[in-house]
């Protein structure tokens, strides 16, 4: 695989330069404990005779790892930011060729198969997995910090106090930052008017007076944009009609509790000011644009699906079960000229040009449907089912025995499902072809590959339960009232397939239709989809927010600054004690200096990337005068409030022009946090790394080809 | 025709001790447990070089586990050190640490290996004997009223494994799950058919260490999308349930029928033939009363369907691992056999709920015995939390051992400085008719002492790995963790000792540990009874688990010196 973007770099090639370049660097640096102790400690035992078969290998890394970790992040620099620039991932062996715009694609094209490159890999895959969002930030950040570390390394820190230091720094640091948490409450109409009420509320001030005026002004600029802002949805209704007064503050609290329990099952979990999180449907807008990160438009269709989905309903409440991204569906219309994106409710899927006359056929007619959870074939079995070899079937006539077989089936099967008046089948898997064409004779649809959560959308509808196979067809797997209808975006005339959808009464599911005129930036639009999908998702399970385009970050670097300026021995940094507890103190200015270094860099290529600054290092320099802003500032944490939603409205302003709307850029908070910490994690495994061993033979050679250079002892 | 190849003759080598090569190898060992040890040592990352898992770890299972080794004398080493890994779970790399530097010493002295080994052995004695005395001054009875030493033991032992990643604060949160387990699965009465339930682990990556719970009961993962394919609309039973239990395959296939042929006439379907059986086992069920089905392995989809429809919750692929838990849970009888089975082999359960941790669901048992609970352990990525299931399982382990023998000796590298100066002074006086039965020299035997002890201090000085000084005092022999370049006289006030025992007033004199000091007797247990019980925290070590790693180091050490040729086979 060949990287090649504006830095134009090939994986392969970047990693041997690197590698070479740190050889040299670590003869260099030799006054680096770690790794002058091994080497100097261990001579390299010459690598074995001929006949031995099984044999350990260690290699001694030094900070290699380090160096590894910072060469494969470096890649992800220019996805930092709203404006990303894609990479052009050419495959050397296929000849085929991918654009990419996520770090989640680009970890799929990097060779991470040594030790390091595996334990990157898991660290964003996990993150992946829970968050979908927020990869881009650790996958950065492994990178400066390892980098930072090296430096630390090189300051003669001992590992043990880096790793605690480092640690420590992050955990304070994350506590702190809680006091920029907007919760979603706030965004109300007027965004302006509820900063100033956050603002308001500093990091020493106690829970109960940032629930005081949070509730009070979550109320007060509810009603303000009910009177100012004109147009508001008929779907609106406050819970909340009086405007509580300071004093009853408790009995509000349960007050509301009540309230929000009887409309409502799910009930937010703890404290009482969380209750009141009902917005308007217009500062759902908001939110949307604000958490866009420069996707506005995949952003307006997660917003229109998310309106979409409430639209029936009389109340709009921003809860955390508002909005999941198991309830969306996304569509690709190919080249299609015009620039079609819509949203509707139901199962949107394109069909050959051969289901078209069925389809008009069953088009407004109430349909009977099977969910099939699995193939649609002969030989499907279920998982865990092994087909005995050993079986022989005995007949007089063993002409085509397979032949046979498969047709009985077929035609028992067609039977069933015309007995059981089935219109439609959505099947997991795969379907039979011979069965398929059948079925479209007797006028009924079989659509194979659809995703479990479409199936289970369907089942919660319709009550019919997924089955396996077609001889559990029963009254409880049969849903009824499921509506087909042609759409009308997508002319069968213009191509070879033909748009349907699926539409069933009380569906909770909604499909996104989305027509690319560039077919290689498919996959990246469905990249942003769910991604800007998952940001409000998290925005919502979270029910707040923190201000974006670096304003946590800097305040992170303020508050490191501050603790720089009045070091303290803390509490017990370890378990055991040692002489490294006592010598922290010391220590700790360059510890924080370094996990300062990631978030300095993580700014600077933001604003550059954003194209603020001509380079980093201007950015730099703007950096380091915000720093003294804020510190000169008697609230630092209203003033990076203040200031960031004015300064990111600027930036935002020309990008939404369009819309003549300012938009304040807003971060999810869970996904940011658990970043900076996954990331972190990382590198603190790989310094205390020290030595990788290789068990087993099966790559003797190559290790002895590497072992010249002095790397690997045997045992 | 057949070709014949020729046997090679075994290749015989003697004295393999001497070999450059051996002495090489047993470095790199040295080395690598030595760099592990304790809580700043360092990470291996342990994997095949081509492609495979790659383990991060600093944990003896893990990092002796997977190791391969070519030479027949590393392999005996390793062999015993696995062999008391998989019997006391703790102090692994104490031992290799141990037996690498007596071994790497002992080489070292113009003894012959008999005397040699029969001195250590007379050592190994002294040792054990003093350890197991009524005067050990760095032992601690466990007061099982008090949950305080079980907690120091289990911190002291999640702390010393930093690739779980964790904060003081994470640790105390894991061992207060741990002993809360302990306690709970410690039968409240004795009696003749008491047995100690188990725990069981959930591993979840991804959320923070804080996460991480305490269940009592059993839980079984529930993929979302299966949810509501698994509950009858009736919801979960809710009280007292009845539970069958199957280890035998529902999946309807066909038996196996080993390597004959089973021929099956046109027309008749097997696969049916089966799933009838099967409808009518599950009639059994629903007959019977039973409200939920437990399948180690698969059950047909059909049956599943049945089972539904009738309000009976069916859940399959449960797996080996659960199955015994779950019978000494329920009291149910694995059912082994498609027939008709006893209702006695049902079993029963207090309640059945959903819960969720993390993004993940499960369904949750609840027995009406105690026996069984589960640890929720969360942590960030795949590597710690396989890390921090191994230290929690050790810590589980080595919980159990004090049942048996409720006694802990002092960690930090105290016990070790400890013994050694003990032995120093020990080996002062030795009656000259107890040297005649050994046959040495009473310089001979201060030889070999002196070995012993520099091993023991040495296992001490593994703990340090960023370039810190260890010291002793001479008064009770104790580690003492300073800067570097900072000898006894600037120690700082704050210092305590590596236990937490001692702070700096009560030592008077230090020196730099495995430095040649004059031979002192260290105070007696009555002398230091009241400092045990005034402190708050110490750190402890499974004396069961140490004392069994000081034999198996110093027999092996034996074994080895006692090697005088390798013969092996070349075939």
């Amino acid at each position: 695989m060949v990287i090649t973007n504006q830095d134009a770099v090939s994986s392969s090639a970047y990693r041997q330069h690197y590698c070479r370049n740190t050889g040299s660097k670590l003869c260099d640096g030799s006054h680096d404990n770690g790794v002058t102790v091994l080497q100097t400690t261990v001579p390299t035992v010459s690598p074995c005779r001929g006949d031995r078969t099984v044999m350990s290998a260690i290699k001694l890394g030094g900070h290699l790892g380090l160096i590894e970790l910072f060469n494969i992040s470096s890649s992800v620099k220019t996805f930092l930011g709203p404006q990303k620039s894609y990479k052009f991932i050419y495959d050397q062996d296929t000849q085929e060729s991918t654009l990419i715009c996520s770090p989640f694609r680009l970890l799929e094209s990097l060779d991470l198969s040594s030790a390091v490159g595996q334990l990157f890999n898991e660290t964003i895959q996990a993150h992946h997995k829970v968050y979908k969002t927020g990869t881009t930030t650790l996958f950065f950040l492994v990178g400066v910090w390892s980098k930072a570390v090296l430096e630390c390394l090189h300051h003669g820190v001992p590992v043990s106090l880096i790793v605690s230091g480092m640690q420590e720094g992050l955990n304070s640091c994350i506590e702190h930052v809680e006091a920029l948490h907007i919760p979603l409450y706030n965004i109300l109409g007027t965004k302006q008017n509820s900063f100033h009420r956050v603002s308001v509320v500093d990091g020493g001030s106690d829970n109960v007076s940032k629930t005081k005026s949070s509730n009070f002004s979550s109320s007060r600029d509810g009603n303000f944009g009910l009177e100012c802002l004109g147009h508001i949805p008929k779907t609106l209704k406050y819970v909340q009609t009086t405007p509580p007064s300071k004093g009853n503050l408790h009995s509000q609290g349960s007050h509301m509790n009540k309230l929000s329990r009887s409309r409502h099952f799910s009930m937010p979990k703890t404290s009482s000011f969380q209750n009141s999180s009902q917005i308007s449907s217009h500062s759902l807008e908001d939110l949307t644009q604000s958490l866009s990160h420069g996707n506005s438009e995949a952003m307006e269709l997660v917003e229109k699906a998310g309106t979409l989905l409430h639209e029936t309903a009389h109340e709009l409440f921003v809860t955390k079960d508002l909005f999941q991204a198991s309830r969306l569906n996304i569509c690709f219309l190919r080249g299609v000229p015009e620039v079609i994106s819509s949203v509707s409710f139901g199962y949107v899927t394109l069909l050959k040009q051969e289901y078209a006359t069925v389809v008009r056929n069953l088009e407004g007619k109430p349909l009977k449907i099977l969910l099939l959870d699995g193939d649609l074939t002969e030989i499907y079995r279920h998982l865990g089912f092994n087909k005995s070899a050993n079986l022989k079937s005995v007949s007089g006539f063993g002409v085509n025995e397979r032949r046979t077989w498969e047709d009985t089936w077929i035609s028992t099967a067609c039977q069933r499902i015309v007995e059981a008046n089935i219109n439609l089948i959505l099947v997991r898997g795969d379907a039979c072809p011979q069965l398929i064409m059948q079925c479209l004779n007797q006028n009924t649809l079989i659509i194979t590959h659809v995703k479990p959560n479409i199936l289970q959308a369907f089942s919660d509808c319709t009550g019919a339960e997924p089955v396996t196979y077609l001889t559990q067809i029963s009254h409880y797997s049969i849903g009824c009232e499921v509506i087909a209808k042609l759409c009308p975006q997508w002319s069968p005339e213009s191509s070879q397939t033909i748009a349907v959808n699926f539409h069933a009464h009380n569906i909770n599911l909604v499909t996104v239709l989305v027509s690319c005129r560039l077919l290689p930036k498919m996959q990246i639009i469905e990249d942003q989809f769910w991604a800007c999908t998952h940001r409000l998702h998290n925005a919502l399970l979270d029910q707040k927010v923190f201000p974006g385009g670096g304003a946590v970050e800097l305040f992170c670097l303020h508050y490191l600054r501050k603790l720089e300026g009045n070091l303290v021995n803390g509490g017990p940094h370890f378990c055991t004690p040692s002489w490294l507890s006592y010598s922290m103190v010391h220590y700790k200015s360059s510890i924080y200096q370094c996990l300062a270094k990631g978030w300095i860099l993580y700014i600077s290529t933001l604003l550059f990337n954003m194209g603020e600054y001509a380079s980093e290092f201007e950015a730099m320099t703007f950096i380091q005068k915000e720093l003294q802003n804020i510190g000169t500032s008697s609230s630092p944490s209203s003033y990076v409030f203040n200031e960031y939603s004015k300064k990111v409205e600027l930036i935002d302003d020309e990008k939404l022009q369009m819309h003549h709307r300012k938009v304040t850029v807003y971060d999810d908070v869970n996904p940011k946090v658990e970043a900076w910490r996954s990331a972190l994690h990382l590198v603190l495994t790989v310094l205390q790394s020290d030595a990788e061993i290789i068990t087993g033979s099966t790559q003797k050679q190559v290790i002895e080809g590497e072992s010249s250079s002095g790397n690997y002892v045997f045992l | 025709m057949e070709r014949v190849e020729l046997k090679k003759p075994s290749l015989c080598t003697a004295r393999p001790l001497t070999s450059a090569s051996l002495r090489e190898a047993l470095r790199v060992m040295q080395m690598m447990v030595t760099s592990c040890y304790g809580p700043n040592g360092r990470l291996k990352q342990v994997h095949n070089g081509s492609g495979g898992c790659v383990t991060t770890t600093s944990h003896s299972s893990a990092l002796l586990g997977g190791l391969s080794l070519s030479h027949p004398v590393l392999q005996v080493l390793v062999a015993s050190i696995r062999n008391h890994i998989s019997t006391f779970s703790d102090c692994g790399l104490f031992a290799a640490i141990l037996c690498c530097n007596l071994l790497e010493r002992c080489l070292r002295l113009p003894l012959s290996s008999h005397k040699m080994i029969r001195i250590t052995k007379s050592l190994l004695d002294v040792c054990l004997t003093y350890l197991k005395s009524e005067d050990c001054a760095c032992k601690v009875n466990v007061d099982f009223t008090h949950s305080r030493w079980l907690l120091d033991m289990t911190r002291s032992i999640l702390a010393s494994k930093p690739a779980c990643m964790m904060t003081m604060k994470e640790v105390d949160h894991v061992s207060l799950l741990i002993v809360k387990s302990f306690l709970h699965k410690v039968p409240s009465e004795s009696g003749p058919d008491r047995v100690l339930g188990r725990t069981l682990t959930v591993t979840i990556e991804g959320p923070s260490v804080m996460q991480s719970a305490f269940v009592p009961g059993m839980l079984i993962e529930v993929s979302p999308y299966s949810w509501s394919r698994l509950m009858p609309s009736s919801g979960p039973p809710s009280a007292d349930v009845t539970l069958a239990l199957f280890s035998v395959s529902l999946c309807g296939e066909f038996s196996d029928a080993g390597d004959g042929a089973v021929e099956v006439m046109a027309g008749v379907d097997p696969e049916k033939v089966i799933l009838d059986e099967l409808i009518v086992l599950g009639k059994q069920m629903v007959d019977d009363h039973v409200q939920i089905l437990l399948c180690q392995k698969v059950i047909h989809p059909s049956l599943k369907q049945y089972l539904k429809e009738r309000g009976v919750l069916a859940v399959d692929r449960i797996g080996a691992a659960l199955m015994e838990p779950l019978t000494q849970m329920t009291g149910a009888q694995p059912i082994a056999s498609l027939c008709p089975a006893p209702t006695t082999c049902y079993g029963r359960l207090r309640q059945i709920s959903q819960v969720s941790y993390g993004n993940k669901q499960y369904l949750h048992l609840v027995p009406y015995e105690t026996a069984v609970c589960s640890i929720v352990l969360c942590n960030r990525n795949e590597t710690s939390v396989k890390e921090l299931k191994r230290t929690c399982q050790t810590a589980e382990h080595t919980l159990n051992l004090l049942l048996k023998d409720p006694w802990l000796l002092l960690g930090g590298g105290c016990t070790e400085a400890h013994v050694a100066a003990y032995i120093r002074h020990k080996s002062l006086s030795v009656h000259s008719r107890y040297l005649k039965e050994l046959g040495c020299t009473a310089s001979e035997y201060k030889l070999v002492a002196d070995c012993f002890c520099f091993a023991f201090e040495a296992a001490a000085r593994s703990l340090e790995h960023d370039g810190g000084e260890v010291l002793t005092d001479l008064q009770d022999g104790h580690f003492w963790s300073v800067p570097p370049d900072i000898d006894g006289e600037h120690v700082d006030t704050k210092h305590v000792c590596g236990c937490r025992l001692l702070n700096k007033g009560d030592g008077p004199r230090w020196t730099v540990l495995g430095s040649p000091y004059e031979p002192f007797s260290p105070r007696n247990r009555t002398e230091i009874s009241s400092l045990l019980l005034a402190k708050e925290t110490l750190v402890l070590d499974s004396f069961t688990a140490k004392c069994n790693a000081i034999r198996v180091a110093v027999d092996t050490t034996g074994l080895i010196l006692d090697v005088a040729y390798v013969i092996k086979d070349e075939n």
